[in-house]
């Protein structure tokens, strides 16, 4: 058979011939392979990108956030009350009235039982067909039926499938690292007032004691977190990326709250007074920005004031009498109140009492009511605190997007959003540290009024948020996708809402999928593609070679001669296709690098919160398999497209094709 | 007759009978050079030898025929003319000769061997190595350098390159082309691409050349030449030629001619 230089001599020949043809038969293939190529270089690169970023950043580690989920089949069902509850609660109203009204005798009082808010009222919508004693609905506002959510709710807690314990356990099977508890601040925005400029506005009282009317309105956590009062403490070793370094400022003031806030948040708290300007939108003066900021900001100390609603109510009363007493001062018939506070001296200050012209059976009477609220339980005792909060650390948040990117920024926007859900955090061991823990845990972290009790029962028993760690991707990725829903998964049947935390690495899962399914569709179609094109080329090709086949014939080529020489010219083809492919999909490449490398090495600082670092973001890395799975496709193409027209052309009568001139 | 005479003036002597000015020329050449005719008789090397040989093809239900019942021994260094119209069956005379078609009947013996029986890859393989052919349109690869175009049967005969370099300079020098070794086609006139065709199909040192109309693309003066080569290649390669011809000027230069007609030699 003819040797192979001589076979390449010949087909490098026959590469002259169809020239226009060829060319734009390899561009056309160049270019569906050629994007393809970029596909993979730059997803490729992306994830090799964010993998590296997401290493770094928590060295190596990946953090699962893990809520219970709460079946709601554990409440009562207003539309469909069962006889049992109706039951159970006209027991406890039973039980509710007869301690009252012990209570009462004990304490020498009148005893009046139609004060008392029975758990269950009448209701004109339940189904006429049942016994007209059953036709009810729940009242909620019945201190019965409050204990009652209590205890169904501790009944479901205690052996609740998806307790801290059960959720250690499952996370093992994932071969877990460590698992943290996140404690949620009961500060929240019915409770507690950011006091700007340091100074307390008492005037909202009168219009309404619930303090969100007056200033948070917006609920964003990134944004309102401080105003909101959104607090939760975490382990510090989840956090060390936003935690500041320590300095003389900070070793000052000692016995404040530490607190990590959001980039914005520090904006809207501190941007005038520390002359900060606002966040710009380009990245790389993002950085320097957040690098400034974050010296200015480290050790800054705002306040709020805490007033439970057992305070506000009597803050609020205390205001509207004075405003009558004002009012009436000239009216006759005016009878003042007995009791008659001064307001609060200074910001969350405490209230004094100015005149009391109760007598002592009053006096007394007053002390009864208030132990047999206590005996009840129903009994909350005003609660009121200065909390002062220092900056530790910030955190650039960014809000995850959960539809599918449609360009690169909205790309960025999701590889750098951080999933922290909560807009200020609490390290925990420098809260217990500096001497935080003792001025304000009961405050932050204590027992609950009663409207807060709830959490309580969940919080003893362990059903509250986690933080997992997991030392590889593929765990956490298993545990997640196996264990969870997402919170925005709105039926869950599963026992937990799990979600990356810290930054979105899922997302290069999802990326990764992504990229696969597209080019497993894309793959075959840029085959079939390349496939026609390259056939209907070689085809014409070897037919106008007709005649150079007989002529070859007729100077002595056996027919694995000629074969020899069109399959060398087909590796030529794809060799050229391959090798314009490649360039193509390198040039996309580095295009995509030049136009968003830098930008996006950036935002990636900026998000991964790690500035002295030498990584940047590449567009660019080669997948070898899937760049070799190419190239097998591109000679595999070739060569399908060859053989069909070559077994055509060499079975030819080679006279024929040589008198057809 | 006189030496002098054209073919023309032949032409008209024999009143326009062909076939008879044809046999004066053989009968001319064996009374002026008995002793080539005697060489090749006498010696009675049969290079080609074909023996009854018939071919119809089939044509919409007609059958066509070809040859019929051909019998023909053409001796080594022989320079045979086949003669004849167009349709004549000259053509398919030659490419039987060379293994490119095979007849319906008879025995084709190239080289004291029957081909009848030889596989496609038998048939290549005597093509490429004991004939070398010559074609009226030349057949030379236009992007090929006229030096490497020489060289191709000797690529699927898997000759030496260095042995091809000494041969392809060796027929470029035969042929006038010496200095032509780089040049493409393109760049060549008519005569001197026959020339490198001459030379391609000696390259691997063949038995027989067997030419189809080589001239019938040139001029008078670059087909005269042309047959000048055939004849200088002869001697220098102690080759077989067999030409197929309708100009019976170019004919004549033969040591023999073959006239055709409907598939029968006359």
């Amino acid at each position: 058979m003819i040797g192979f230089f001589d076979a390449l001599t010949l087909a490098l020949a026959k590469l002259h011939s169809r020239r226009v043809l060829l060319i734009l038969s390899i561009v056309a293939s160049g270019l569906l392979f050629g994007v393809l190529y970029a596909g993979t270089f730059i997803a490729s690169g992306v994830e090799k990108s964010m993998a590296s970023f997401t290493k770094e950043a928590h060295n190596g580690q990946y953090l699962v956030k893990a809520n219970p989920i709460i079946p709601q089949d554990i409440y009562p069902n207003n539309s469909n009350l069962s006889t049992k509850t109706i039951n159970e609660l006209r027991q406890l109203y039973a039980d509710y009235v007869a301690k009252a009204k012990q209570s009462a005798k004990e304490q020498n009082l009148p005893f009046d039982e139609s004060l008392i808010k029975a758990p269950l009222k009448p209701s004109p919508f339940t189904n006429p067909a049942l016994p007209k004693d059953e036709q009810l609905m729940l009242d909620f506002e019945s201190p019965v039926y409050s204990e009652y959510l209590q205890k169904l709710q501790k009944e479901y807690a205690q052996n609740a499938p998806n307790s801290a314990k059960h959720l250690a356990m499952i996370a093992a099977k994932y071969d877990s690292k460590a698992i943290f508890s996140t404690l949620t601040a009961q500060t929240s925005y019915t409770d507690t007032v950011y006091l700007q400029g340091g100074k307390e506005n008492l005037d909202y009282l009168l219009k309404n004691p619930e303090p969100y009317l007056n200033g948070a309105t917006t609920y964003g956590f990134a944004v309102n977190s401080v105003r909101n009062s959104d607090y939760r403490m975490m382990d510090d070793s989840l956090l060390q990326n936003w935690i500041l370094p320590n300095n003389e400022k900070r070793r000052l003031n000692g016995a404040a709250i530490p607190v990590v806030i959001t980039t914005k948040e520090a904006v809207t708290l501190f941007g005038k007074s520390m002359n900060v300007s606002n966040e710009p939108s380009d990245a790389s003066e993002k950085i320097q920005w957040i690098k400034g900021l974050r010296d200015k900001i480290n050790g800054q100390t705002y306040k709020s004031c805490f007033r439970n609603a057992a305070e506000r109510l009597q803050l609020a009363q205390a205001i509207k009498d004075l405003s009558d007493i004002k009012a009436n001062q000239n009216k006759q018939n005016y009878t003042a109140p007995k009791v008659i506070y001064n307001l609060p001296a200074e910001a969350c200050g405490k209230m004094t009492i100015k005149a009391d012209t109760r007598t002592a059976s009053e006096k007394q009477e007053e002390q009864s009511r208030i132990e047999i609220e206590k005996r009840l339980g129903a009994y909350t005792e005003p609660q009121r605190r200065l909390l002062e909060f220092q900056v530790v650390g910030i955190v650039d948040l960014n809000e995850r997007s959960f539809d599918t990117p449609r360009n690169l920024e909205e790309l960025a926007e999701n590889l750098f959003a951080n999933n922290v859900s909560a807009g200020a955090l609490i390290p925990k061991s420098l809260y217990e540290r500096n001497g935080a823990k003792e001025k304000y845990d009961d405050v932050l972290f204590g027992e609950r009024s009663r409207g807060n009790a709830s959490n309580d029962v969940y919080t003893k028993y362990g059903l509250l948020e986690h933080i997992l760690v997991f030392d590889n991707l593929p765990s956490a990725r298993q545990f997640i996708k196996n264990e969870g829903c997402s919170e925005t998964s709105p039926d869950c049947e599963k026992l937990f809402r799990l979600d990356p935390f810290g930054s979105n690495y899922l997302l290069l899962d999802d990326l990764q999928t992504m990229v696969r399914n597209t080019l497993n569709i894309a793959l075959p179609i840029a085959v079939a593609i390349a496939g026609i094109i390259m056939l209907f080329t070689m085809s014409r090709i070897i037919i106008d070679s007709r005649r150079e086949t007989a002529v070859f014939r007729a100077l002595g080529a056996k027919r694995r001669d000629i074969a020899a020489v069109y399959v060398t010219y087909s590796f030529l083809v794809s060799l050229i296709t391959l090798i314009s492919s490649l360039v193509m999909g390198i040039s996309i490449a580095v295009a995509v690098q030049i136009i968003h490398g830098h930008s996006f090495t950036e935002q990636a600082r900026v998000a991964y919160s790690i500035f002295d670092t030498s990584l940047n973001f590449s567009f660019f890395s080669i997948n070898v398999s899937l760049a070799i799975a190419y190239c097998i496709a591109i000679f595999v193409t070739g060569i399908l497209a060859t053989i069909l027209p070559l077994v055509r052309n060499v079975r030819r009568n080679p006279i024929t094709d040589m008198r057809e001139e | 007759m006189s030496k002098t005479k054209t073919v023309q003036e032949l032409l008209e002597a024999f009143g326009n009978d062909k076939i008879a000015a044809i046999r004066a020329i053989q009968a001319y050449k064996l009374v002026e050079h008995p002793e080539r005719v005697s060489t090749f008789t006498q010696t009675n090397e049969k290079m080609i030898s074909l023996n009854s040989i018939s071919k119809t093809y089939d044509l919409k239900g007609n059958q066509i025929v070809a040859l019929d019942n051909v019998s023909l021994d053409i001796y080594a260094g022989e320079f045979v003319a086949i003669t004849g119209s167009s349709g004549s069956g000259k053509s398919t005379l030659l490419q039987i000769m060379g293994g490119l078609d095979k007849p319906t009947t008879g025995v084709v013996t190239i080289n004291n061997q029957d081909i009848s029986k030889f596989s496609d890859s038998q048939l290549a393989e005597m093509r490429n190595k004991t004939i070398g052919f010559v074609f009226q349109f030349f057949y030379l690869q236009p992007f090929l350098k006229l030096g490497k175009n020489i060289e191709v049967p000797s690529m699927f005969a898997r000759i030496s390159p260095s042995e091809r370099q000494v041969r392809v300079q060796e027929l470029l020098s035969a042929v006038g082309l010496e200095h032509r070794n780089d040049h493409y086609p393109r760049q060549l006139s008519g005569g001197q691409l026959q020339r490198a065709a001459i030379s391609r199909a000696l390259i691997n040192r063949p038995k027989i050349i067997l030419a189809d109309e080589p001239t019938g693309n040139l001029d008078s003066k670059n087909g005269e030449a042309i047959i000048e080569i055939f004849e200088k290649m002869r001697k220098l390669y102690n080759v077989t030629v067999v030409l197929v011809t309708h100009d019976d000027e170019i004919a004549s230069r033969a040591d023999r001619i073959i006239p055709m007609k409907d598939g029968m030699l006359l």
